[in-house]
């Protein structure tokens, strides 16, 4: 498996930011706000409940837009991504917890920005639930690069360890489960992806196994 | 973006003031935690009785020498109409937070305390965009910063028409952060014996082996763990006694899903009420079996610490759980709950920002 190239991908993260004309700022609370990011693309959220291709096929023909072959219409899917040089959406299921729906909405931004040269002036990228999901098994190069880049977004590397130091320096301990907990909230991202995000960063203390 | 989004949020969502919160909604219990149920850990089901705790004092560590409690207090302060459905969702405003106290000689004091201010409500019923702004704007006002703490939504085969189905789920989402706080006051001293008012099977607990011993204490009955002839003998338990202790697994052997536990019933003081006085004990399973390793050891633990609960019973008349009430997490929830805000003004403070005094 070709491994992500994590340097490019905060690298691409960092672009975003510029493009927006602001910079993570580790003292302001809550989480990273998504829809400037989209606004700034010019990309227009939608959420439709039950998402699956067919949705979207009808969502775009009603907005007057003809789309192309959706594909296996009644799959089941957690984002797609519409993009045409006219017009640019992200789809995302609106049945789906909205932790969820955020990470679904930047893992197809990241698509935008990292892939759209890739895969031609339309766009029509179809994300299933498998897709966004976190974990190290995940086989397809682009689904690891969109996911990485959702995790650098919504839960920056700098933000998380602020967090961490600020909790230890005012309790006098810091164990991982409970901070990811507290964090996942704050944060508006999943309690697994925070998990998962505070592991890779080894943020927080763990229990020492037994010897 | 507006230069207020919590308000803007509020008012776009039709906001109202709420008044006072309707009574606790009571789960049954299902087929799968029945399953996770061995009653016969000290004697057979059919023989089921009365065990009279002895009068032998407590063995070294076996006694708690630290006592951990989370407070709540919040309640509704304002019920908002989701956009597309028409459903009424509930906000709720609290404070919670995590104290541990250390016996130190004769002395109880805070060794550990974590606070915060919070609103809770079911977020999945907005739009992500617009959640998003509201809890960046409440995490960010100036002097009293809020965390949003997303409810989930309620079972598909519930009533989302009904206000109390919303707000039941505000409300567990606060007591399960505040439970959270507990948990970082356990990991606050894990070497020590520790008490802990409320269940530990539901608990996030690693490596129990290595913890100081964790002995819990439930006042809520919100399950039943009884057969027949275990209703029937903690029906009858006469002040002091307590019912043999018997094992509960967790339902769905996950990581975080909890941990098995020895568990018991005791009557901590006389009451005419056949039901009342009563608390549940738990001791996770691991410590049990490790340190008391026979049956007999087993029954011995438990009746000592069973003497001890019952010694250190809360007899403050003015209390209100008075008779479900150990003195150390009482004096607990008291060191915590005076660092609280008076909730008054934490609500006015809040409806301030919300924009909703106007109505």
């Amino acid at each position: 498996m070709t491994p992500v190239d994590v340097l490019a991908i905060r690298a691409a993260v960092s672009s975003v930011w510029t493009r927006l004309g602001i910079h993570p700022d580790i003292d302001r609370r809550g989480p990273v706000l998504l829809a400037p990011f989209m606004d700034t693309y010019n990309l227009i959220d939608v959420a439709l409940p039950g998402l699956s291709r067919a949705a979207v096929f009808d969502h775009l023909q009603a907005k007057g837009i003809t789309p192309a072959d959706v594909g296996d219409e009644d799959e089941d899917l957690a984002g797609f991504l519409f993009t045409t040089p006219g017009v640019g959406l992200i789809f995302v299921n609106a049945s789906d917890p909205i932790p969820r729906q955020r990470f679904t909405a930047a893992h197809e931004l990241a698509h935008y920005v990292l892939h759209r040269d890739a895969m031609g002036g339309r766009v029509t990228k179809a994300d299933t639930p498998a897709q966004i999901e976190l974990t190290d098994e995940q086989s397809d190069l682009h689904e690891r690069q969109a996911n990485r880049f959702a995790v650098e977004l919504l839960m920056p590397d700098d933000v998380c360890r602020a967090r961490a130091e600020a909790f230890r320096s005012a309790y006098g301990i810091c164990p991982r489960g409970p901070l990811a907990y507290q964090l996942a909230a704050d944060l508006l991202v999943s309690r697994e992806g925070m998990r998962y995000r505070l592991n890779q960063l080894e943020v927080g203390d763990e229990p020492e196994p037994r010897s | 973006m507006s230069p207020n989004p919590v308000r803007e949020f509020f008012r776009r969502h039709s906001a109202s003031l709420a008044g006072g919160a309707p009574p606790q909604v009571i789960q049954s219990t299902d087929s799968a935690e029945r399953a996770g149920i061995r009653w016969d850990s000290e004697m057979d089901t059919e023989q089921w009785e009365a065990r009279i705790c002895s009068e032998e004092p407590t063995r070294s560590g076996e006694a708690p020498t630290r006592f951990v409690d989370g407070c709540h207090i919040g309640e509704s302060v304002l019920w908002l109409r989701n956009p597309s459905h028409g459903w009424r969702v509930a906000v709720t405003l609290s404070e919670i937070g995590g104290v541990s106290m250390e016996l130190d000689g004769r002395t109880l004091t805070r060794r550990f305390f974590g606070l915060e201010r919070v609103v809770s409500f079911v977020i999945d019923a907005f739009p992500w965009n617009e959640i998003e702004a509201v809890a960046a704007g409440l995490a960010n006002i100036r002097d009293y910063p809020l965390r949003l703490l997303p409810a989930r939504m309620p079972d598909k085969d519930a009533n989302l028409f009904d206000p109390e189905v919303m707000r039941a789920q505000a409300e567990a989402r606060t007591l399960r952060e505040m439970s959270v706080w507990e948990n970082i006051a356990l990991n606050s001293d894990p070497l020590a014996t520790t008490l802990l008012d409320g269940p530990v099977s539901s608990r996030e607990i690693s490596q129990p082996k290595n913890r100081g011993l964790l002995i819990a204490v439930i006042k809520t009955h919100t399950r039943n763990y009884l057969h027949d002839q275990g209703w029937r003998t903690l029906l009858e338990l006469p002040d002091s006694q307590r019912t043999p202790f018997f094992r509960v697994d967790p339902p769905v052997p996950r990581r975080g899903a909890g941990v098995s536990v020895a568990t018991w019933y005791l009557k901590l003081s006389h009451s005419a009420a056949p039901n009342s006085s009563i608390v549940r004990v738990e001791v996770p399973w691991e410590q049990f079996t490790q340190r008391w390793p026979t049956r007999d050891e087993q029954i011995g633990f438990v009746n000592r610490i069973s003497r001890w609960m019952v010694d250190a019973r809360c007899r403050q008349q003015s209390y209100a759980r008075m008779p479900i009430s150990l003195e150390p997490i009482v004096r607990a929830e008291e060191s915590l709950k005076s660092l609280f805000t008076p909730f008054g003004v934490l609500r006015n403070r809040f409806l301030r920002h919300a924009g909703s005094l106007m109505s």
